[in-house]
């Protein structure tokens, strides 16, 4: 990771800017919404504990650290990615979240506070996420 | 079958408000299915969005908006095949979305 922002470095024009976007390493809360209702039914976890979250944050502190980029802005916000079942979720943490660990009693919660929240309800991953702005030194 | 991803547009406000693109020469690396590649295309110059995954780029390719088409290249290649390999003028900024 270290060596990707190195690497870019070398394309950038003097003082030409890296952003940088990661989940923030705590399990994401999932919900069902629907209409104004939201039920909040539990977490979706990690396999490695969001090992590369950790290792994302730790390359933009190194090469800050190493003198190659200033630290621009940072800002925290909310990645809601909505899904319309179970299948269409598990089809989206196989294909972008292969570590996500959706354990049986959360699939099960979900079930129930879909059949609770009746047709048109949604499934929401709420994902804190940081975005980073570095700048060439 | 929908999955929406920034179905509230954080990401995409929290970008707006870090960065202005206007007339920048993009790199972004991990482009996936091109989500926001459009909305980088919308005010830069130019986009070069990589991804490793042809699949995707070939997605990427079909979903682009008419309007963003003559400002943007993607190519199904690695950062570091692409540092290796790329001669042309530097970019402006660079972004990765979940890839770095």
């Amino acid at each position: 990771m270290v060596h990707a922002l190195q690497s870019v470095r070398k394309l950038l024009v003097p003082h030409g800017i890296v952003i940088e976007v990661h989940n923030l390493p705590v399990p994401p809360v999932i919900e069902v919404h629907s209409g104004t209702s939201i039920i909040k039914v539990g977490w979706l976890l990690d396999k490695t504990d969001f090992e590369v979250e950790r290792s994302a944050f730790n390359a933009l502190f190194q090469v800050i650290e190493n003198g190659e980029y200033l630290l621009d802005d940072q800002r925290d916000f909310l990645f809601n990615t909505q899904v319309d079942d179970l299948q269409e979720m598990q089809s989206w943490l196989d294909q972008w979240w292969e570590s996500a660990i959706l354990s049986e009693l959360t699939n099960k919660k979900i079930k129930a506070a879909m059949d609770q929240a009746g047709k048109g309800s949604r499934i929401v991953t709420v994902i804190p996420t940081r975005m980073v702005k570095l700048r060439v030194k | 079958m929908t999955i929406i991803k920034d179905s509230e547009g954080h990401e995409a406000t929290v970008l707006n408000a870090m960065a202005n693109f206007q007339n920048h020469r993009v790199l972004e690396i991990g482009c996936g299915d091109g989500r926001v590649t459009w909305r980088l295309a919308d005010n830069a110059a130019f986009v070069m969005a990589l991804d490793p995954n042809a699949d995707d780029i070939e997605k990427a390719k079909g979903n682009t908006p008419e309007r963003s088409r003559e400002k943007v290249s993607f190519l199904p290649s690695t950062l570091e095949d692409f540092v290796a390999s790329y001669t042309g003028a530097k970019f402006n900024s660079a972004i990765f979305s979940w890839s770095l």
